[in-house]
C-alpha cells in the first residue's frame, strides 16, 4: 500500500509538470497586455514599457517559463501585481473556503443521493422510481449560475433563512454561510451520483450474496448498510473523483454568486486583471487537488474492495 | 465498519477546515453599530491618487480624503472644503488658499501647509497619471503654516475645478513618507471616515473619524466596501439586507429592485456615450462620412429600448453636468435623410463597410451597436460588430489599431477643459486616438483654459461644441445615469457627478 501510494505520488510529478507548461503558456495566449490591465487607459507608452520590464514580460517566453519553474521549485510563485504581495499567501489564505465548500457539497450530495438511490432501486420501475429519475434529470439540467441565484432568492431573500453573502466568521457561522453554496453544488452533482448508485444497487440487490443474506435472515438494516451500501459505494467513489473537475468549475461560479473569498473567485478576478502569477498558482492548486483526490479515490477504492489490493 | 471510519475522517477534515477559518475577521455585516455595506463590482487598486486608474479607487479616495475645495451640492460651482477662502492674483499667475483651522488627520495631527504642499506637488507632477489636469501649475508653496500659494505659468481658469478632483486629495506628508512603498495601502487623510482594514479582493472597512472637523458628522459608525462581482448577487444581497448600497446597477434591474423594496438613486449628467473614430482608416478622414454616421443613430430609441428609459439622447460630447455645457448648439439627432445627403457628398456615396469594436460582455453597448447597424444599413453602410475582450480592446485603442470604438466618457473634473483638452488638443493623446487635427479648435481650447471671464469661456466652449457637431470627430450617443440601489433605511445618500459618495451626510433609519 505504501509502495503503491509512493509510486502514484511520483507519477503525479510529471503530470503537474505538464500542467505547469499548459497553464503558463495558455495564460499568455489570452490577448491583452497585463501592463495595460495594470495601468489602465491613461498609461503612457513609457510607463507601459517600464511595467513590462518590471513584470519580466520583455524576456522571451521560454525564458519566462524557466524563470517561473526555477522560482516555483524554491517555493516562489511570483508576486501578484494586483495584490502587491507574494501570490502564495494570497492564494493559500483562500484555500480553506474552497476546500470546505467542496467537501460540504460532496457530503450534501451523498446525503441527498444515497437515500434517493436506495428508494429508486428498491422501487425499480415503479412510479416513485420514475418520479425520482425525472426530478434528478431536471437537477442535472439546471446550470449552477441559475440554481444558485434561485436558491439565494428563495432561502436568502424570500424566507430569510440562510445568509447569501460571504463565508461567515468561522465555526457554525461558516457552516451556515456555506450551506446554500454547497446545496447549489450538491444539486448539480447529486443526479450523477443517484444514477450511478441506483444501477449499482440494482446490481448488488440481484447478486447471490444478498439473496443468501436474506435467506439467512439477516436484519434488513444490517443487510442494507454492511452488504448492499458498502458494495454499491465503490463505483460512487470513482464517479465522485472523476467529477471533481466539474465540481471545481461549479465552485468558481458559486463563489462568485455568494461572494465567497475562495480560490475560484480569486481565479475569475485574476483573469480579468491578467494577474498571471495568481492565475498560474490557482490553476496549479486546482490541478493538484484533482491529482490528489484521484489518488485518494483509488486508495479508498482499495479499502472498500480488498480484492483490488491483490491486483497489481 | 470501514465506511464509518472514512465518514468520520471526512467530517473531521471538514470540521478542521471550518475551524481554520475561525481566525478570519468577522463578517462586516455582523458588526454592531450603524454600519453601511456598499457592494462594489471589484476591489479598488490603491489609495494613492498619483497612479490611480480605476473609478472605484477614485470614488473611495474622494471618501477618505478631502481637498482644498469641493463641488457644491448642485454640482454647478466650487465651494470651500479644507480651504476656507482663496484669492487669485490679478495677473492670474498665482492663487493663495487659507487653510481651515482646527482640521486634524485621523491620527490627531493637525493639517498644515506642508501637507498640502506635499500632496499637491505630487498631484501636479507631469509624470503622474493626473498631472495633465494641472498642466499650467508650476509650483506649490507654503506661505505660512496655514496658507498655501499655487504658482502658474499662465492664467488657469479650471484651477478650482481641478482642485476638487480626487487627484488633488490632501494627505499627511509624514505618514506618506514613513509608509514608503506601502503608502498606497495606508492612507492618512482628514475625511469623515478612516481606513480600518483592507482585505484585498474582499473588503475595505472604513470607520468613523472621531477627529472630524464638521460638527455632528458622520452619524454612521462604519462604511464597508465589499466586493460582490455578480450583479444579480448584488441585487439579491440588497433585498436580503446583507448590503445597504449597491453600485453599478444595470438599468434592466431597476424594476426588479424597486419591486423588492429597494430604492433607486440616480446621478444624471456625469457620463456620456462616446464613439471614437480612427481617422487613419478611410473613408473616415472625411467629416461628411463621420457626420452621416452620427445622424444615423437613433438615440431616443436606444435610450428607451436598450437603457429602459434610464438614459436620454446626448446633445453634446460634454456630459450635461459639465461647466459650460450647452445643449443649444444644433445638436446631432436622428435624420436618415440628412445622413444620406451627407454620404452623397462624400467619396463613398453608395456606402461602405467597416468594423466597430465593442468590449465583450458589455451587452448594453452591443445592443446599441446593433440598433445603430440596422439604421446604417438603410443608408447603405455596413457596420460589422466585433466583440473584443476589454483589456484587448483597450490595447487596440491605445495603439490606434481600431476603426471605431464604442465606449463612454466620464468627467473627472467638472470643467469643460478636461474633455476638450484631450479630445480637441491633438498633442497629448492624438485627440483621444482619433487622429483629429483642427488647429482652430486647439487655439480655442488653449484660450478657454486661460480665459478668466466665465462669460467669455462660455462663448468659447459653445463654439467648440458647435465645432464637434459640424466635424463629428467623435459621435456622442446617450447620456446615461449612474444608478445606485439603496436600502430604504439609508437616508440622504447623495453621490455627486464626480463619484463622491458623501457618506458623511448619510443617516441610517432604525
Amino acid at each position: 500500500m505504501i509502495r503503491y501510494t509512493a509510486s502514484r505520488l511520483l507519477q503525479a510529478v510529471p503530470v503537474l509538470f505538464g500542467i505547469s507548461i499548459v497553464v503558463f503558456f495558455l495564460v499568455r495566449l489570452i490577448p491583452g497586455d497585463p501592463a495595460i490591465a495594470v495601468l489602465g487607459s491613461r498609461a503612457t507608452p513609457q510607463l507601459i514599457a517600464r511595467v513590462r520590464d518590471q513584470l519580466g514580460l520583455d524576456l522571451p517566453l521560454w525564458q519566462q517559463y524557466f524563470n517561473f519553474l526555477a522560482n516555483a521549485f524554491r517555493g516562489d510563485f511570483g508576486v501578484s501585481f494586483f495584490y502587491q504581495q507574494d501570490v502564495w499567501p494570497v492564494t493559500v489564505e483562500r484555500l480553506p473556503v474552497t476546500l470546505g465548500l467542496m467537501a460540504y457539497s460532496i457530503i450534501l450530495a451523498v446525503v441527498i443521493a444515497v437515500p434517493c438511490a436506495f428508494l429508486s432501486a428498491a422501487r425499480n420501475g415503479q412510479a416513485t422510481d420514475h418520479a425520482l429519475r425525472v426530478l434528478f434529470t431536471i437537477g442535472l439540467g439546471m446550470p449552477v449560475f441559475w440554481s444558485g441565484i434561485i436558491l439565494a432568492y428563495v432561502f436568502g431573500v424570500k424566507f430569510q433563512l440562510l445568509p447569501i453573502t460571504g463565508q461567515g466568521s468561522g465555526g457554525l457561522d461558516t457552516l451556515k454561510h456555506l450551506t446554500l453554496p454547497a446545496l447549489t453544488l450538491a444539486i448539480s452533482i447529486s443526479p450523477i451520483l443517484v444514477r450511478t448508485l441506483r444501477s449499482s444497487i440494482i446490481g448488488v440487490l440481484a447478486s447471490d450474496y444478498v439473496t443468501t443474506g436474506r435467506a439467512m435472515g439477516l436484519k434488513p438494516a444490517t443487510l442494507a448498510t454492511s452488504y448492499i451500501l458498502r458494495n454499491s459505494l465503490r463505483p460512487v467513489v470513482t464517479v465522485v473523483t472523476i467529477n471533481l473537475g466539474y465540481l471545481i468549475g461549479g465552485t468558481v461560479i458559486v463563489e462568485r454568486i455568494y461572494s465567497l473569498a475562495g480560490v475560484g473567485s480569486l481565479l475569475i478576478g485574476s483573469i480579468t486583471t491578467r494577474d498571471y502569477a495568481v492565475i498560474q498558482l490557482a490553476t496549479l492548486m486546482f490541478a493538484l487537488l484533482v491529482v490528489v483526490t484521484n489518488l485518494a479515490g483509488d486508495l479508498l477504492y482499495r479499502l472498500l474492495d480488498p480484492r483490488m489490493a491483490l491486483h497489481k | 465498519m470501514g465506511h464509518v471510519t472514512n465518514a468520520g475522517a471526512i467530517a473531521a477534515a471538514l470540521g478542521a477546515l471550518l475551524l481554520s477559518s475561525c481566525d478570519k475577521p468577522a463578517a462586516p455585516a455582523a458588526q454592531a453599530g450603524k454600519s453601511i455595506v456598499v457592494a462594489l463590482m471589484a476591489d479598488i487598486f490603491t489609495f494613492d491618487p498619483f497612479n490611480t486608474q480605476d473609478d472605484r479607487s477614485m470614488y473611495t479616495q474622494l471618501t477618505v480624503f478631502e481637498r482644498l475645495v469641493k463641488l457644491s451640492a448642485d454640482g454647478k460651482s466650487v465651494e470651500p472644503e479644507l480651504a476656507t477662502e482663496w484669492s487669485i492674483a490679478d495677473d492670474g499667475l498665482s492663487a493663495e488658499f487659507k487653510l481651515r483651522p482646527g482640521v486634524k488627520f485621523w491620527n490627531g495631527n493637525p493639517l498644515a501647509a506642508k501637507d498640502v504642499v506635499f500632496s499637491l506637488t505630487r498631484a501636479i507632477d507631469q509624470k503622474g497619471s493626473w498631472g495633465f489636469l494641472f498642466s499650467p501649475v508650476k509650483a506649490i508653496e507654503a506661505v505660512d503654516e496655514h496658507t498655501v500659494r499655487i504658482v502658474m505659468s499662465q492664467p488657469f481658469a479650471p484651477l478650482l475645478p481641478a482642485l476638487s478632483t480626487f487627484a488633488a486629495s490632501i494627505y499627511e506628508e509624514a505618514n506618506f513618507v514613513a509608509q514608503g512603498a506601502a503608502a498606497g495601502e495606508h492612507p492618512m487623510g482628514t475625511g469623515a471616515f478612516m481606513l480600518k482594514s483592507w482585505e484585498r479582493g474582499q473588503a475595505v472597512t472604513l470607520v468613523r473619524n472621531p477627529n472630524y472637523w464638521q460638527p455632528g458628522k458622520p452619524t454612521v459608525d462604519s462604511v464597508v466596501f465589499r466586493v460582490v462581482g455578480d450583479e444579480n448577487a448584488r441585487a439579491l444581497q440588497l433585498a436580503s439586507g446583507a448590503i445597504q448600497v449597491s453600485t453599478d446597477v444595470p438599468a434592466n434591474q431597476v424594476d426588479q429592485i424597486t419591486g423588492a423594496g429597494g430604492k433607486i438613486v440616480t446621478v444624471p449628467g456625469s457620463s456620456v456615450g462616446f464613439v471614437t473614430i480612427n481617422q487613419k482608416v478611410k473613408p473616415f478622414e472625411q467629416a461628411a462620412v463621420r457626420c452621416a454616421l452620427a445622424w444615423s443613430l437613433d438615440r431616443d430609441a436606444i435610450a428607451k429600448s436598450v437603457y429602459f428609459g434610464r438614459a436620454h439622447a446626448a446633445k453634446s460630447i460634454l456630459p450635461a453636468a459639465t461647466f459650460f455645457y450647452d445643449a443649444n448648439t444644433s445638436p446631432i439627432g436622428f435624420d436618415l435623410q440628412k445622413a444620406r445627403e451627407l454620404l452623397a457628398s462624400s467619396s463613398v456615396p453608395k456606402g461602405f463597410a467597416f468594423t466597430a469594436t465593442v468590449p465583450s460582455g458589455d451587452n448594453i453597448k452591443l445592443a446599441m451597436a446593433q440598433v445603430w447597424a440596422a439604421s446604417l444599413a438603410q443608408i447603405g453602410v455596413t457596420m460589422n460588430i466585433e466583440q473584443v475582450e476589454a483589456t484587448t480592446a483597450q490595447e487596440m485603442y491605445n495603439t490606434e489599431r481600431f476603426t471605431m470604438r464604442i465606449s463612454a466618457w466620464t468627467n473627472d473634473t467638472p470643467d469643460a477643459d478636461q474633455l476638450f483638452g484631450v479630445a480637441l488638443d491633438y498633442r497629448p493623446q492624438n485627440a483621444l486616438h482619433s487622429g483629429y487635427r483642427n488647429d482652430k479648435a486647439l487655439e480655442m481650447v488653449l484660450a478657454g483654459r486661460s480665459e478668466r471671464d466665465p462669460a467669455k469661456r462660455q462663448e468659447i466652449y459653445t463654439e467648440l461644441q458647435k465645432t464637434v457637431n459640424r466635424d463629428c470627430p467623435f459621435i456622442y450617443t446617450i447620456e446615461e445615469d449612474r444608478i445606485f440601489a439603496i436600502s430604504p433605511k439609508v437616508l440622504n445618500f447623495t453621490p455627486n457627478s464626480q463619484g463622491k459618495y458623501s457618506f458623511e451626510n448619510v443617516t441610517l433609519a432604525h
